[in-house]
């Protein structure tokens, strides 16, 4: 058995791995299928092999621990204006040049302040503080697979709804897995090259389509959020590609916000996207087809608030994380009755 | 053990007194760079191959045996000091081990020993060599205190059979004792972010370089470049690719390049396959030291090494196990230019003792 150590959570034995000779292990939780010798880690950082079993050294285990209102994930269509219990450990299974939260995401569990908090104390934590939801986020939820995977399913039967906030780079297995106690998954889209998956995030760009599909399928609510970074993945034409994708994959309904990138991390010399280009993506979303389009980053952008599909008028109306639904009445347009699509309650 | 060493010394002095005596020491290699009279890694190299003039070849190694290792297994420190002293002063072309050691480091310096501890007390550097080069060091008058045996954690440093204490001399602790940890700047490795050890960029000014001989399961061999893994915040980035070229790159960083005067590779055990973690049906008494100022080359050797024994015991070559460590040879080339990776151009001297 692992000897645990003073920053370490709960000693876990991994999910999703296959033993090999000489006390190696082959993970098969993501796409990389990091073979790990045994003393060392996968390139998450946060899943270790020791003597030959491998193990999660982050369960019960976040270094980030907040309460959001549930439009900052984003999720506009999933019980707006409610909070959202919001937990990560370190780590990430790629390295986007521009993370956001690089100082947890790219760090190891060591090297984070973490809490210790089992599962059953999160859902404990999420009703103290009246939250409708439990969100698994900021850095990347499939590297603290199993820590999200028990306490969702604490979750489930607690009535506390599930959200995974992710880059969808996971094999089809343990995300199938996963998806039956979640009920609502956001994916950061980063781009619609294989070239810019590959440079810019060390990740690879089909896994990634096929996870969105399989999410999909499952029927759990799905939402798509692309960073736009100015030069690197904005062109039109691309983004018309994958506005057409989702179109024909995941159809009109799955909400798509574009964000606006702010210079982070290892991408310091490029500088904030311009409000322009966001809206030049919006509309090429909207010439596509799509309904509901967004433009993320920019507050008080008109673009922030949800428009009905057929009267244009607005249904729910938004100012950063200031929220008002007046114009949903049971999941519908209050002035012409359209159905928008979304969970509502 | 740490709360032993608190009891000795309260962790604010301690910190106080080795953050302060970095400090002191940065501005003093501040002066140092306007100083033409004082050694450089740059022209330290020149003066060696002025001395060294039994050879053409660009680069030296010396491989000094221990007869007495692969005989009994075991070793004292005093043997090994004396292992250095021949190694380093064939190495330079010195007088004298002394004049050898004073040619590479100046006694005012810090001096990181780096160690690799990650294999546990049976295949990580032993400590008799890395208190060996501290006790030459110290003789030439290095203080103890200036002196610093490390890893990337005390837990491992403790498995592999060292004292962790900042009470006694030499020092010896890991990047994760409170108050050092990693710097804030991002160093770019390829397409990975790396943070250095403060060790690296803050404490030491100076780097004996001390990794073992052993086989990896991704990148295929582990020595001297790869030793410089335990000095960044996230060596699990490492492996893609085989580590080339990124293990190569992270060796060529300022930090690393210019304060990296020695190479002391402990190879009394080499590990031929099975590695990095230890696994003794792997393991042969080699009974060898190997000194040189050039990373790529111990690594050259050492990999050749562990062909050999793989060969010896009927193994496939790394590159027919698709584990080539191309990263050392990515090491000799442009623009890195780190050493040589070229047995025509890599004067090997032998020594028996």
């Amino acid at each position: 058995m692992a000897q645990r150590e003073g920053w370490e959570g709960d000693i876990k034995e991994a999910m999703w791995y296959t033993k090999l000779k000489l006390k190696k292990v082959r993970c098969e939780l993501c796409p990389r299928k990091c073979v790990v010798d045994d003393g060392e880690r996968g390139f998450c950082g946060v899943r270790e092999n020791r003597n030959g079993i491998y193990y999660t050294l982050v369960y019960s285990n976040p270094c980030a621990v907040h309460v959001d209102p549930i439009e900052k994930k984003p999720f506009f269509h999933f019980l707006p204006a409610t909070l959202s219990f919001s937990i990560a450990t370190a780590g990430c299974n790629i390295e986007c040049a521009y993370c956001q939260n690089w100082e947890i995401s790219q760090r190891r569990p060591e090297q984070t302040k973490n809490i210790y908090m089992p599962p059953k104390k999160v859902i404990e934590l999420a009703k103290r503080f009246e939250c409708a939801s439990v969100s698994f986020t900021y850095t990347e939820p499939v590297v603290f697979y199993e820590y999200m995977f028990d306490t969702a399913k604490l979750a489930n039967k607690s009535g506390i709804r599930a959200l995974m906030v992710t880059n969808a780079f996971i094999e089809p297995k343990p995300l199938r897995e996963v998806c039956k106690v979640l009920d609502g998954i956001k994916v950061d889209f980063k781009a619609f090259s294989e070239e810019f998956y590959r440079k810019i995030c060390r990740g690879q760009l089909k896994p990634v389509l096929r996870a969105i599909e399989l999410i999909k399928e499952s029927g759990k609510w799905l939402e798509l959020v692309v960073l736009i970074v100015p030069g690197l993945n904005d062109s039109p034409n691309e983004v018309k590609q994958m506005c057409n994708w989702i179109k024909v994959n995941l159809g009109v309904d799955v909400p798509i916000h574009f964000s606006r990138f702010i210079p982070m991390y290892k991408l310091r010399n490029l500088p904030p996207t311009p409000v322009e280009t966001l809206e030049r993506c919006h509309n090429i979303a909207e010439e596509v087809g799509l309904r509901y389009v967004y433009i993320g980053n920019v507050f008080g952008h008109r673009a922030e608030s949800t428009y009905c599909p057929r009267c244009k008028s607005i249904v729910i109306k938004r100012y950063g994380y200031k929220t008002d639904v007046r114009g949903l009445v049971n999941g519908r347009c209050a002035k012409c009755g359209f159905t928008i699509a979304g969970v509502w309650r | 053990m740490m709360q032993e060493m608190k009891s000795k010394i309260s962790r604010r002095k301690f910190f106080s007194g080795i953050l302060g005596t970095s400090a002191v020491l940065l501005c003093q290699s501040c002066k140092r760079k306007e100083d033409p009279h004082l050694i450089t890694t740059s022209n330290a190299e020149t003066k060696l191959h002025t001395n060294a003039k039994e050879s053409s070849k660009p680069t030296r190694i010396v491989v000094v045996k221990s007869k007495k290792y692969m005989a009994t297994g075991t070793i004292h420190i005093d043997d090994v000091r004396r292992m250095l002293q021949e190694g380093i002063v064939r190495l330079t072309g010195s007088e004298s081990a002394k004049d050898a050691w004073k040619l590479l480091f100046d006694p005012d310096e810090i001096i990181g020993i780096k160690v690799n501890c990650l294999a546990g007390a049976r295949m990580s550097t032993h400590p008799q060599i890395a208190y060996a080069v501290a006790m030459e060091l110290m003789g030439i008058g290095v203080k103890g205190e200036r002196i610093l045996i490390w890893d990337r954690s005390n837990r491992e440093l403790e498995g592999a059979g060292f004292k962790v204490t900042v009470a006694d001399k030499p020092l010896c602790f890991g990047t994760d004792t409170e108050g050092i940890g990693y710097d804030e700047d991002i160093y770019e490795v390829s397409s990975t972010g790396s943070l250095l050890s403060r060790i690296v960029t803050r404490l030491c000014t100076a780097f004996v370089n001390m990794p073992v001989v052993k086989d990896h399961g991704i990148v295929g061999y582990t020595g001297a470049l790869k030793n410089w893994l335990g000095a960044v915040h996230n060596p699990n980035k490492y492996h893609s690719d085989k580590g080339d070229p990124q293990i190569a790159e992270l060796s060529a960083f300022a930090e690393i390049k210019n304060k990296q005067k020695l190479i002391v590779c402990d190879a009394l055990d080499v590990q031929y396959h099975g590695g990095p973690s230890f696994k003794p049906q792997f393991v042969v008494r080699h009974g060898a030291i190997i000194i040189s100022t050039d990373p790529v080359a111990v690594d050259f050797y050492g990999w050749q090494v562990v062909e050999g024994y793989r060969k010896k015991r009927g193994l496939k070559n790394l590159e027919s196990e698709g584990r080539k460590p191309t990263y050392i040879l990515t090491a000799a080339k442009e623009p890195l230019k780190l050493g040589f990776a070229d047995q025509a151009m890599v004067d090997v001297i032998e020594i028996e003792m």
